[in-house]
This record gives structure tokens, C-alpha cells and sequence, in this order.
């Protein structure tokens, strides 16, 4: 075993414990991590079976394989993210909202200090 | 009497240029709601002595957050027609009245004031802002299949049924456009009016750049994936 498969399946190893004990992954998530963990420790210990997987695939090498499935993954991890992202906003918005309505005043005018009346039913 | 409630967003307004356009809303324009977009400045101490209502969100949003705020604020104090009205001073109180008189008489659920309808109008928009106009008109077009003489423009105003029907999720500029897109999956009427706006070098500095237009069309196109 040569140094840079220590370290990948050190990252790899690392991830997967992560993943399936320290953060709180759907059920459906953590089967998955832990394949993907095993999956991805056997193919730093043989990586020649990339190749041949490649080769099924219409593809050269396995190292460009894994670029292709690497950069999938990313995509769909950002895309992923982002949508996340817009949800956190928008609920961030409705919070910010319902904030803004509950602390509503009527200023100057001929009610000094009043307040809006209770809101009615929309 | 109708309840008529203005919607005036706000973020980091000269306190001046907002008195006064409070000042002129005032008499023709009801009840005056302005909301405070997360301005760093306190803008709530300069309309101390004015009879409006400040609703003030903790963070910037966006301006067309801050139109959702104010429209559903307007409808819990029972608002039969709403208002939206930029406070940079650009546009004119007497032409809410005008916009208000269309919709109370029921011929339109949202009356938007356009400033291509006269040619007087037209002639004070500066030329590059009208080229990006027209464009803006046909990327309306593409979302929202209506087909305006102008885009982006802050005067409108909504009765209950229009206000009620339409929420805002687009935080951003990009609102502009959703409200139209709603008018039309809504089926709710809507006619031009119109409208005369001032560019002053105010409210040119606080009006959307033109650099944001490619900002509004990316924000477009996401919220139509991303729904």
C-alpha cells in the first residue's frame, strides 16, 4: 500500500464515521454513505477495477471515470444546496415578516403612540 | 369610505426625500404604510410626527419583501385598495388618485402606471434607462406572457380581491415582473395608466441600476427552476 491510499482511505474512513454517527442523516442517507465508504475504499485498494468499469462504460481510463462521476456528484450536491438555500431564505423571510407586522405602529398623527388594531381575519 | 392603504418600501431613504413624500401621499393616498426594509439609518425618528404606520424589518430583505409586508399588513387592517409607491420622490401623489378612482369603479383589479403612454413621459426618461425599458418589457413578456408598454415601474394600485390573490416570493427586483406573472395565472384584470415620474439625481442614485438588469433576468430564471 503506497501513501497517497493511506490518506484516501483515512479521508474516507473519516467521512464515512462523520456522517453516519456525528450528524443527523435521514436513514435513507446513512446505508448509502456506508456503501458508498466500502465502495470507495475498494477502489483505492484495486484501483486497475476502475478501469475495467471504464471500459464497460465507453470510457478510457477509470481515472477519467471517476472525474466524470466526481463532477456529477458535485453538480448535484450544489444544486442540492442551493435549493436548500432558497428555502432557509424564504423562511427566514416569513420570519423577519411576522416580526415586522407584530411590531407595527402608528406613528405622530391623532393617536400618539396608538396602535394598529388587532389584525383581521385575511 | 374605502379603506386605501399606500405601501412605501424603504431602505436607507434620505430622511428628507422620505418626509416629503409621505407629505405629499398624505392627502390622497389614505393610510400611509412605510416599511423600513432594514435601513441602517433610523428613519423612524424623522416620520415621528407623521399619522403613518412603520413596520421595520430587522434585516434588509429586499424591496419586494418589503411590498409583501406591507400588502399583508394592509389587508389585516382591512385595506380594500392597495398602493405600492416608491419613496424616492419619483412618483407623483396626484397620480395615485387617478390609478385609485380606476380600480374603485371597478373596471380593473390592478391599474400599474406606465410612462409610455405619453409622449411627455416618455421624454424625461433618460435614453440608456429606455432602452433597457423596452427590453425589460420583452423579458416580461417571455415570463408572463403580458405584454405592457413599461417594466418596472413602483406606481400600482391593487383592490382587496388583486392584493389578496398575489404574494410576492421574489425578495428581490425580480418582483416587479412575479406580480405580473400572478396577475395572469390569477386571471385578475389589469389596465395602464399614465404615469409621470420625476428622475431627479436622487432618485436615479436610489433606482435600480442598469447593471441590475442582468441581476433581475438571473433572479428570474432561477425562481422558474427553483420553485
Amino acid at each position: 500500500m503506497n501513501v497517497i491510499q493511506i490518506i484516501l482511505i483515512m479521508g474516507l474512513v473519516g467521512l464515512g464515521l462523520l456522517v453516519t454517527a456525528r450528524l443527523q442523516t435521514s436513514f435513507v442517507m446513512k446505508p448509502l454513505m456506508v456503501l458508498f465508504t466500502v465502495v470507495g475504499i475498494y477502489f483505492v485498494l484495486y484501483p486497475d477495477r476502475t478501469t475495467q468499469i471504464a471500459h464497460w462504460l465507453g470510457v478510457d481510463r477509470g481515472a477519467d471515470l471517476m472525474f466524470y462521476l466526481f463532477m456529477l456528484l458535485v453538480s448535484f450536491l450544489l444544486t442540492h444546496l442551493y435549493a436548500r438555500q432558497r428555502e432557509l431564505k424564504a423562511q427566514l423571510t416569513q420570519l423577519y415578516r411576522e416580526d415586522a407586522l407584530r411590531r407595527a405602529e402608528q406613528l405622530g398623527g391623532p393617536e400618539p403612540g396608538g396602535t394598529p388594531k388587532p389584525p383581521e381575519e385575511i | 369610505m374605502p379603506a386605501i392603504f399606500t405601501i412605501v418600501p424603504v431602505f436607507n431613504e434620505d430622511p428628507e426625500v422620505l418626509v416629503q413624500t409621505v407629505r405629499g401621499l398624505l392627502p390622497v393616498a389614505g393610510q400611509v404604510v412605510v416599511v423600513d426594509d432594514g435601513s441602517t439609518q433610523d428613519l423612524r425618528e424623522a416620520l415621528r410626527t407623521y399619522p403613518v404606520f412603520y413596520l421595520r424589518h430587522s434585516i434588509n430583505l429586499g424591496q419586494g419583501a418589503a411590498l409583501q409586508t406591507g400588502t399583508t399588513f394592509a389587508l389585516q387592517q382591512g385595506a380594500d385598495f392597495v398602493v405600492h409607491f416608491d419613496a424616492d420622490g419619483q412618483h407623483q401623489p396626484a397620480d395615485v388618485a387617478i390609478l385609485l378612482e380606476e380600480v374603485a369603479q371597478g373596471g380593473t383589479d390592478v391599474a400599474l402606471g406606465s410612462r409610455f403612454l405619453r409622449k411627455a413621459d416618455a421624454r424625461k426618461i433618460p435614453l440608456l434607462r429606455q432602452v433597457l425599458l423596452q427590453a425589460a418589457r420583452f423579458v416580461n413578456f417571455l415570463f408572463t406572457g403580458l405584454w405592457l408598454t413599461d417594466a418596472h415601474q413602483g406606481l400600482r394600485v391593487l383592490n382587496r380581491k388583486a392584493a389578496s390573490l398575489i404574494t410576492l416570493s421574489e425578495n428581490r427586483q425580480a418582483h416587479a415582473t412575479e406580480l405580473l406573472a400572478q396577475v395572469r395565472r390569477r386571471k385578475l384584470r389589469y389596465r395602464e395608466f399614465p404615469v409621470t415620474v420625476e428622475y431627479t439625481a436622487y432618485s436615479r442614485s436610489k433606482g435600480q441600476s442598469s447593471g441590475q438588469s442582468l441581476g433581475i433576468l438571473v433572479d428570474l430564471v432561477l425562481n422558474k427552476i427553483f420553485r
